[in-house]
């Protein structure tokens, strides 16, 4: 059994194999993609090969795929850039999105935390101004996709990675199975427990579950002293743990949203890891409910 | 920027490279371009009595892609008559070498030397000057238009 | 020897443009394998280990960038490299102080991305004075010091010129924005690593650094930001708020250790590696000059790292000569621009005629450039510029007398 069982892959996921090896040749063969001579030719190659791989992800042309450093800089590059004075967004947006811009239009969204087309549909009509709408999705704490319909520089050896990571994921994602049953034995486990989004489609690797009456500062602690690595939501620059504006976003109280834990799985999980996680997660619960620990009472 | 196995091969093994005498009389030189712009031509034939070219010699100050169309239009218009030689079009030399699209404007450069170079054999008035003759501002403006570089 | 064969096999050309990468050295990409594989937590993370084996990696690589540059490691921001740190030090300074300041100094020979950043902000109200540079690269000092008013806000004025490799005097450039209380703001990407550099002895207060020109990863760079006195910049990437708020974004943890490990290595390496390429740049320089006539170095041959050389050899145009030696991989003007046509505007600025900037080569020699490397180059630049101007009607004039200024070329 390896020491950890890494469970905060929406936080970051380990490079598959595969991407690594593709990011390693990329490395090791260096050349700037803008020079003319053979180097430089051969780096131009892998760039372009791995747009085609991410535009083939997400079924667009390679034409539309520009690369970035990463997410936040491309939803700042989107939002900022796209020229339009008009941005809604929904209320559970990463930070990189809500802080991208000023004077940005908030839109709610329900229990589920899903963004009701109705009422996005009645902001946009408030006003003739073109305007931009960015919606997120799959939220990076709860997994819950929101009904989005498809629309139709240079870093080579993060590109490459990129474009073979590109097509693996679209590979096998049958995690949804794993999840279900951890949800189920956890519910099962503490009955007033609550999993968020449970109302909605979501991604099959992420599970948002509160454990009632124990913050979740207390759980991560404890889970990592199990050598469990989960999250109390997403990982940002001060590391403090806060309250999820996600979760309040959907409603929940903010009390009970102290309590909510993010385990979010990937490609490198095996079934051990959720094994441990639940017999970690069991023992915290029932040391807390049943002594008079002080951080039973903190909540 | 990817090159054809035939203009590489004119541009390794470039045929007919060297001057004839510009003041003897069955001679016509054609010099065009202009080193600024980076590229300068120089193209001479030698008319036979029959009329026909019998020989064809270049110099070329350029890049691959003139060097190369030079050299194609010497194999080419020799044993052409003048008039026939003068039917040769840059869009016959760019489809034939493959130019990238960006090197068009050599074999412009490259037809325009052959018209001018054939006027003066025809004219027995061999020239040094380059501006004079079916240079036309315009034709300089498109020689010398340069497309916008990618990033 | 093993280390040059990871680098280059015997089928590659050899590698001569140094100026527009650098390969992965060996040793950096040893260092950041843990962070791809293992270590692969996020730096963010601050509930588990994984999240604090990343942070560590990645604060350990911002104290040895820092000691490269004489900075404090609080002063050093990840970016994705150079072009970003130029566009967020150069708009950031000017966004944040432009109720009082609204003037900007920089270079006509900078890099297209710090013009290009100037003619946007230009766009945006700002005024810009491009100033001109000497015949050898360098900016006159009185022309500077006539230029910069209290109504600058920031001098931006690179260290190293990627083409023609001259070295701006740093020291007296720091003191005359001191003087004058404006930031002085430069893009070392090309300087980091090869020269001595002290943002304290040199008065500089925002410094970019490029990653991949120093032996590490494409796709990392920093921005040096002084504290004290401080500089203060508006963010253009906002999100969680990470490096100290200057720029959000989840950091790429082998990247960042990447580019620590590459900056340790320069400082460990620097004096022996320019007394090596100083040598092995001349003995090109004397191996062509034994040769070859008219050829001319472009840029000043003393203010210079040691490892770029810009030549013009005269009457052959530099594409055709690049076609030609394609074992050896060089450029022709600066790799962003060199699918253009267009003459290098940097050699333009220092008063090289069109014709001459279109035969220039810029060749840049490194830390895996061999003496046998340097010599099959010469040999073989020898013959094809040989080549080339036998097949040159300028060449012909110049060697029949006749002056080719005399001509009446078109206008074009």
């Amino acid at each position: 059994m390896p020491a950890f069982a890494y469970l905060d892959h929406n936080a970051s996921s380990p490079l598959r194999p595969a991407a690594f090896d593709a990011m390693i040749e990329a490395l090791r063969a260096g050349g700037n993609p803008s020079s003319v001579h053979r180097s430089g030719r051969r780096a131009r190659a892998a760039v372009e090969q791995a747009r085609r791989q991410v535009a083939a992800l997400v079924g667009a042309l390679p034409a539309e795929v520009v690369f970035t450093s990463g997410g936040t800089e491309a939803n700042n590059s989107a939002l900022a850039g796209a020229g339009r004075k008009r941005v809604l967004v929904s209320a559970v947006e990463h930070d990189s999105v809500l802080r991208a811009a000023v004077g940005m239009e908030i839109v709610p969204v329900d229990g589920n935390g899903i963004v009701d087309p109705g009422v996005l549909e009645k902001g946009l009509a408030a006003s003739a101004e073109p305007a931009l709408v960015s919606v997120m999705f799959a939220n990076n704490e709860t997994g819950v996709l929101q009904p989005n319909r498809r629309a139709g520089t240079e870093n080579v050896a993060g590109i490459a990675g990129f474009g073979v990571a590109a097509t693996e994921a679209s590979g096998g994602l049958a995690t949804a199975e794993w999840r279900d049953r951890l949800e189920a034995t956890l519910l099962d486990i503490a009955p007033v427990a609550r999993v968020y989004g449970a109302g909605a489609g979501r991604l099959p690797n992420t599970t948002c579950v509160s454990m009632p009456g124990v913050r979740a500062e207390t759980q991560v602690m404890a889970l990592d002293l199990a050598g469990i690595c989960v999250s109390a939501g997403a990982a940002c620059s001060s590391g403090k743990v806060t309250r999820s504006a996600v979760l309040l976003a959907m409603g929940v109280e903010p009390a009970e949203a102290e309590t909510a834990l993010r385990i979010s799985f990937g490609w490198s999980t095996i079934s051990e890891d959720i094994e441990r996680l639940i017999a970690a997660w069991r023992d915290l619960y029932i040391r807390v409910t049943h002594s008079d620990l002080p951080h039973a009472r903190a909540a | 920027m990817t090159y054809s196995a035939k203009l590489i091969d004119h541009y390794e093994n470039p045929r007919n490279i060297g001057s004839l005498d510009k003041s003897a009389e069955d001679v016509g030189t054609g010099l065009v371009g202009a080193p600024a712009c980076g590229d300068v031509m120089k193209l001479q034939i030698k008319v036979g009595p029959d009329g026909l070219i019998e020989d064809a010699k270049f110099k070329t100050f350029g890049c691959g892609s003139a060097i190369a169309s030079s050299s194609l239009v010497t194999e080419w218009v020799k044993g052409k008559t003048i008039d026939e030689a003068e039917t040769i079009k840059n869009t016959d030399i760019a489809r034939h070498l493959a130019l990238p699209p960006v090197k068009i404007h050599c074999s412009v450069l490259a037809e325009d030397a052959i018209d001018r170079r054939s006027r003066q054999a025809d004219r027995r008035h061999p020239h040094r000057r380059a501006d004079e003759g079916l240079l036309g501002d315009e034709l300089y403006a498109r020689i010398c238009r340069r497309p916008a570089a990618d990033g | 020897m093993t280390v040059i064969t990871q680098i280059r096999r015997n089928d590659q050309p050899i590698y001569l443009d140094y100026q527009a990468t650098t390969p992965l050295d060996p040793r950096v990409l040893e260092a950041m394998m843990p962070y791809f594989t293992y270590k692969f937590g996020n730096a963010h993370s601050r509930s588990h280990s994984y999240g604090w084996e990343a942070e560590e990696g990645v604060e350990k690589a911002r104290a040895q960038v820092a000691k490269l540059i004489g900075a404090d490691e609080k002063e050093v921001i990840y970016t994705s490299g150079a072009t970003e740190s130029n566009n967020l030090a150069i708009k950031g300074v000017a966004d944040f102080y432009k109720d009082r300041r609204n003037h900007i100094v920089t270079t006509v020979t900078e890099h297209k991305c710090v013009l290009d950043t100037c003619r946007h902000l230009e766009q945006e109200g700002f005024t810009v004075t491009y100033l001109p540079v000497q015949q050898n690269g360098l900016v006159d000092l009185d022309v500077l010091r006539a230029a910069v008013t209290d109504k600058t806000v920031v001098v931006s004025i690179m260290a190293v010129n990627n083409e023609i490799g001259v070295i701006q005097p740093l020291a007296e450039i720091g003191k005359i924005c001191r003087e004058r209380g404006a930031f002085f703001h430069t893009d070392a990407a090309q300087a980091v690593g090869k020269i001595p550099l002290d943002v304290e002895a040199m008065n500089i207060d925002l410094m970019s650094i490029s990653g991949h020109k120093i032996y590490g990863p494409k796709g990392i760079g920093a921005l040096y930001v002084r504290r004290k006195p401080r500089v203060r910049l508006a963010a253009m990437i906002h999100g969680g708020g990470q490096e100290r708020g200057f720029r959000s974004g989840t950091l790429p943890t082998p990247l960042c250790v990447g580019l620590g490990e590459a900056a340790e290595i320069c400082m460990k390496e620097m004096d022996a590696e320019a007394e090596r390429l100083t040598k092995l740049r001349d003995r090109m320089l004397k191996g062509l000059n034994a040769k070859l006539k008219e050829i001319y170095v472009n840029g000043d041959l003393e203010h210079r790292i040691p490892g770029n050389l810009n030549i013009s050899f005269a009457h052959v145009e530099g594409e055709s000569l690049m076609m030609g030696i394609k074992n050896l991989s060089v450029s022709s003007g600066s790799a962003c621009t060199s699918a253009s046509l267009e003459p290098s505007y940097v050699l333009r600025a220092l008063g090289v005629e069109e014709e001459m900037a279109h035969t220039s080569l810029r060749i840049g020699l490194g830390r895996f450039t061999t003496e046998h490397e340097v010599d099959t180059a010469v040999e073989d630049l020898v013959h094809h510029v040989t080549k080339l101007r036998e097949m040159s009607p300028l060449w012909e004039m110049s060697q029949e007398g006749i002056d080719i200024k005399s001509i009446e070329w078109a206008a074009h």
